[in-house]
């Protein structure tokens, strides 16, 4: 395309934004809205795959290996143990290391215990952790197969809790999504429309002088994407302002088990996808109102 | 050169505009179209520039089927072709001078090339003086000129003019024939829909006379054949 053709598409594209600027208004409003949501939707999703990923990293299954089991029978299951599918890993914790363990975290207190030094009654463990968490079941069953193993502890009850509820937030977010861009789109589309409109005649010359689609097209196209970049441009603004907020708030308030993601990872999510959406919510809202009137 | 083969023009509502019309058009001709309203010019017109498509038959322009064109491929038929209206659709926003350079603009004309020509045809619809004026501030016949300007400023090979004397009084009329006479002469075919007929009897050119969409006469050197 031609420099001198982009140069009068966008200075076409001005032209339009001012004078229907009460619209152009309207317009970017309705974008802000939308996108504010989208990026309160998609900082909240992020935050609690976040959470959740956290969460199953530290989940651990607790193997008790049989009191009966000698040393290498011991060695062997955890071999056994590391070699089951799904297994990321598995340490042992002799029932050594626990008694002391137990009696050096109660303190002085602690020396009341030592009457069971000889006769300890904590059983050998392996500490197991998953590569997947949602296939506990399985990795369970077979773990209990093992020969020498005694009993096993999780606590995936809450895991699965939490994991449910981030699924509906995300599912629900989507909808919420795409509804606002639908809305968008359709306000957006009634502004160009507007344009295009007042400058009907202007459009039926153009077609009888041999202009192209396109060259009609472009510049209530760049109009459009303007309006979805102006209204990304705020709505940014508002998601990262109001972000830094939050978790000034909450580090304050000292929560030990809500960990946000620090600003830096999410704004370039934020930034990327704001733009690129408000840019293409414009341009389709212009390019949906500009069709009726090519059709000449 | 245009062929019309058979062309017949049936409106959704069922009202027949042409039936079964036929002629043909040489390069450089001059050529009145005439008939009474709602004979059935309006729709030639718009068959000839691709508004319409027509129900039945062939419209045939410089060898090719019009009818068979692609969506992007109509704006190239309609740059070879200049088109004027009785109400001159200039921008009324725009100078004559960018009225003119607004038709080179959208083919994609240089701005060497929209410097060099704009002034040209100017000079040859005779409004050079009145370059920087609105339409606002011309009178009907030098609007039309604009029109006439807007029109063959990308050398076109027909000049298609629906009614364009319809608003002028008959001096003004009479000079803006002359110019089309001109332009004729210059090589551009030219097709003219009217139903002046002090114009048509005094330029003694071929006149294909429309009624009920038929075409009831066909001859060059021709008068406009009925009373008004």
């Amino acid at each position: 395309m031609k420099i001198r053709g982009i140069r009068y598409f966008f200075s076409e594209a001005f032209k339009n934004i001012f004078s229907n600027g009460w619209m152009t208004i309207a317009s970017i409003f309705t974008v802000i809205a939308s996108l504010l949501v989208f990026g309160v939707f998609s900082v909240l999703t992020v935050n609690i795959s976040g959470i959740v990923g956290d969460m199953e990293d530290s989940y651990q299954i607790l193997v008790y290996i049989d009191d009966k089991v000698n040393y290498d029978g011991v060695r062997t299951i955890g071999e056994e143990i590391k070699e089951t599918d799904n297994v990321s890993d598995a340490t042992l914790i002799t029932k050594d290391e626990r008694f002391n363990n137990f009696r050096d975290g109660m303190g002085p207190k602690g020396t009341t215990l030592n009457r069971f030094e000889d006769d300890n009654p904590l059983r050998d463990m392996y500490m197991v952790t998953l590569d997947d968490l949602s296939m506990s079941e399985d990795t369970i069953k077979v773990l209990e197969r093992i020969d020498g193993v005694d009993e096993i502890q999780r606590n995936e009850d809450a895991i699965n809790k939490l994991v449910t509820i981030a699924n509906y937030i995300q599912t629900f977010s989507l909808w919420i999504m795409i509804a606002l861009a639908i809305v968008s789109v359709f306000i957006i589309s009634n502004t160009i429309k507007l344009t295009v409109y007042t400058r009907r005649k202007e459009i039926n010359i153009m077609k009888f002088v041999g202009a192209t689609d396109w060259f009609i097209r472009w510049p209530f196209i760049i109009e459009g994407i303007f309006i979805g970049l102006i209204g990304a441009g705020v709505s940014i603004g508002l998601v990262i302002g109001g972000y830094s907020l939050l978790t000034g708030i909450i580090s304050s308030l000292n929560i030990g088990f809500i960990t946000m993601k620090p600003l830096s990872e999410i704004v370039t999510l934020i930034v990327c996808s704001s733009l690129g959406l408000g840019a293409v919510l414009g341009g389709i809202g212009s390019f949906i109102s500009v069709r009726k009137h090519l059709n000449v | 050169m245009i062929l019309l083969s058979n062309v017949t023009k049936t409106y959704p509502n069922g009202s027949t505009a042409l039936d079964d019309v036929s002629f043909f058009i040489e390069r450089g001709e001059f050529v009145f179209i005439v008939g009474p309203s709602g004979s059935g010019k309006s729709t030639l017109i718009k068959l000839l520039m691709h508004e319409e498509l027509p129900t039945d038959g062939q419209v045939i322009i410089n060898n090719k089927d019009i009818g068979k064109l692609k969506r992007r491929e109509i704006p190239y038929l309609r740059r070879s072709m200049g088109v004027v209206f009785q109400d001159f659709r200039l921008l009324s926003n725009k100078t004559v001078y960018e009225n003119v350079a607004f038709a080179m603009d959208i083919i994609g004309a240089s701005r060497k090339e929209i410097r060099k020509q704009v002034p040209n045809v100017l000079s040859l619809v005779g409004l050079s003086h009145k370059a920087t004026s609105y339409p606002r501030e011309l009178s009907g016949g030098e609007q039309q000129r604009v029109a006439l300007a807007r029109a063959l400023v990308n050398n076109p090979a027909f000049l298609i003019a629906d009614e364009p004397t319809g608003n002028l009084n008959p001096k003004v009329a009479m000079e803006i024939m002359e110019l089309l006479d001109n332009i004729n002469k210059r090589g551009t075919t030219v097709i003219m829909a009217t139903h002046a007929k002090d114009i048509v009897d005094t330029m003694k050119k071929r006149v294909i006379a429309i009624e009920d969409g038929k075409i009831v006469r066909d001859e060059s050197r021709g008068g406009y054949g009925y009373e008004n």
